[in-house]
């Protein structure tokens, strides 16, 4: 079996499965697993069920060490201690669809193993520091810091954004070194969807590389913004702190509601309510179009200058 | 757990409204935009109960998916009453019925003539537009592979193959109910639905909430607040509420379309006669 190294949310990762994240080199395409990766992923035999998990959904399972994912038809793959995870893929289901969910859900797991808070935001570089935008699907996130990509603010990371709270310092690791984007959203983005590869094999979702590489290092969080698009609610921006501001970050961390399982809760819930206490977090609500994406990115930028942006 | 289903604009929303008066005591009534009953084909829904995102399966992958999310839903904490879907009774690839077995259903019917109509004018389109999506043995609500819809697919079939596909339909019990019956004795069709569904409501709750979810009502209260299911391009949700307006809207040849493709499950509903005149 042989091996290719990836880098990805700061991780060097060794994979039996061909990942849909930015390889090494070539060269490192070895006959075994790279040594000083910091997650090896192999093929082999994965149970159906773990015992007592803390939790479970029709997708997944937790107990505090490892974390089962369950796709019919596609396989199965489970996580251990943050860097070792087995795959057993099923049927005749393509592998980019299980590199598609080992990159996805995968490292998501690995990341809460590790002790990072994946939010599920996208991310772009603003003067120095990093500036993510959080929401549910559809919510833009991905939109919003292509759009500032397009203004010359680099992507740092698209939809899962790993954060660390260390010593009072909230900060993000780059994710792919990529983000993807809808048809609609790259056609309005004046992006060319012709050449671009796929991100998922049936839907018209295409990734596009940022200029922000995997390899760099973990950069400042300095502003959150949770998106909402609504008709009917007034636009606007609002800053949210207290229990509010605790209760958008811990709900948009991935796999919420059903993180409890993954680690001593005392943990998620210090580093949540010390992200929450240090980095500014707005929830902005919008009208939804993409006609009017200039015009949102407008409003946007209005309010980094007027609040955070130097000079 | 109830599934409250329905090809589109066949009275789901009222039975959904009227149902919420008389189960769910904390809701605000003047508030249509916070319905509680939910609808089944929400990403939202799909995304917060399996833990993964929807965004990165194929329809099918989907679809496999759904049983265990129903089921959960029914059976769970959350312990769901009832649930909004617009999808035939079909199955996945493995076999097994997507909405799940775990559930009755009371499903809603109406003269095809007035959907095609009332479903033109929902979506903004001309009849004849949706007159061939009525005849698509294929058709799907929300099935764009080109964006991220805010419903997931759901699989409605031809008009004809909906109705069949519910009122042929052995895995789970179903209450069969027709939107012109539910217009003409409201009393007695929404006791037996609240009968069917186990309800312990009498004579004076059952007028009471068919009294709040009266369609001037309703229209009055998407005049001033807005109602969230009104597509963009429409121009209301609540249009009119009655039976028989495609007299006044289908050409003859709309007509023909519609009875030659429909004709046999109109029959069978009581919408033509067996000499082919029509009844609604």
């Amino acid at each position: 079996m042989s091996a290719d190294t990836y880098f990805a949310y700061g991780m060097q990762i060794s994979s039996d499965i061909k990942l849909p994240l930015h390889r090494v080199d070539s060269r490192e395409h070895t006959a075994g697993h790279n040594a000083s990766a910091d997650v090896v992923i192999r093929i082999g035999e994965v149970p159906s069920a773990l015992v007592s998990p803390a939790t479970i959904t029709p997708a997944f399972q937790v107990t505090s060490r490892e974390f089962l994912f369950c796709l019919p038809g596609v396989g199965r793959f489970v996580v251990q201690d943050g860097r070792n995870v087995c795959v057993q893929p099923e049927g005749a289901a393509p592998e980019e669809m299980l590199g598609l969910h080992l990159a996805h859900s995968g490292l998501a797991a690995v990341l809460h193993q590790r002790g990072k808070r994946p939010l599920h935001a996208s991310a772009a570089l603003v003067d120095g520091g990093c500036v993510a935008f959080l929401g549910r699907s559809m919510a833009g996130k991905s939109t919003i810091a292509a759009a500032l990509n397009q203004r010359g603010y680099q992507v740092v990371c698209d939809d899962i954004c790993p954060v660390s709270f260390s010593g009072g310092i909230a900060s993000a690791s780059p994710g792919t070194g990529r983000f993807e984007l809808w048809a609609d959203s790259a056609r309005a983005l004046g992006l060319d969807t012709f050449k671009a590869a796929r991100a998922q094999p049936e839907g018209e979702r295409y990734c596009f590389a940022s200029e922000f590489t995997a390899f760099e290092p973990p950069i400042p969080l300095r502003r959150l913004y949770i998106l909402h698009q609504s008709r009917r609610k007034a636009p606007g921006i609002r800053r949210q702190t207290g229990i509010e501001a605790f209760q958008c970050l811990f709900g948009y961390t991935y796999f919420a509601p059903h993180i409890a399982g993954f680690d001593n809760e005392t943990n998620v819930f210090l580093a949540t309510a010390g992200i929450a206490r240090t980095v500014p977090i707005f929830e902005w609500c919008y009208v939804p179009g993409l006609d009017r994406l200039n015009d949102t990115v407008d409003t946007l930028m209005q309010h980094l200058e007027s609040h955070f942006l130097s000079g | 757990m109830i599934w409250l289903a329905s090809y589109p604009k066949s009275g789901n929303t009222w039975l959904r409204i009227f149902l919420s008066h008389l189960t769910e005591k904390e809701w605000d009534p003047d508030d249509l935009n916070s319905l509680p009953i939910l609808n089944a084909a929400s990403r939202a829904l799909f995304d917060r109960v399996t833990g993964i995102e929807a965004s990165d399966l194929t329809h099918a992958q989907i679809d496999l998916l759904w049983p265990r999310v129903y089921e959960q839903l029914a059976t769970g904490p959350e312990r769901c009453r009832f649930l909004k879907t617009h999808a035939a009774w079909t199955c996945n690839a493995a076999g097994e019925p997507v909405l799940s077995k775990v559930a009755a259903a009371v499903y809603l019917v109406r003269n095809p003539l007035d959907v095609a109509v009332s479903f033109a004018h929902h979506q903004a389109l001309d009849v004849e537009s949706v007159i061939n999506s009525m005849e698509d043995p294929a058709y799907t609500l929300c099935g764009q592979r080109n964006k991220l819809p805010i419903q997931l697919p759901a699989r409605l079939l031809s008009w004809e193959g909906h109705v069949r596909s519910w009122l042929d339909c052995h895995d789970i019990s179903v209450k069969i109910v027709r939107y012109e019956d539910m217009n003409a004795r409201p009393h007695e069709t929404f006791a037996e639905i609240v009968e069917f569904c186990g309800l312990e409501h009498g004579p004076a709750d059952i007028d009471a909430a068919l009294r709040a979810s009266d369609f001037k009502r309703l229209q009055e209260l998407e005049r001033t607040a807005g109602f969230r299911e009104k597509l963009p391009d429409a121009t209301s949700f609540f249009r009119k509420g009655v039976v028989g307006s495609w007299r006044d809207s289908l050409t003859d040849s709309q007509l023909q379309r519609l009875v030659g493709a429909h004709g046999a499950v109109m029959r069978r509903l009581g919408y033509l006669d067996d000499s082919g005149n029509l009844l609604c």
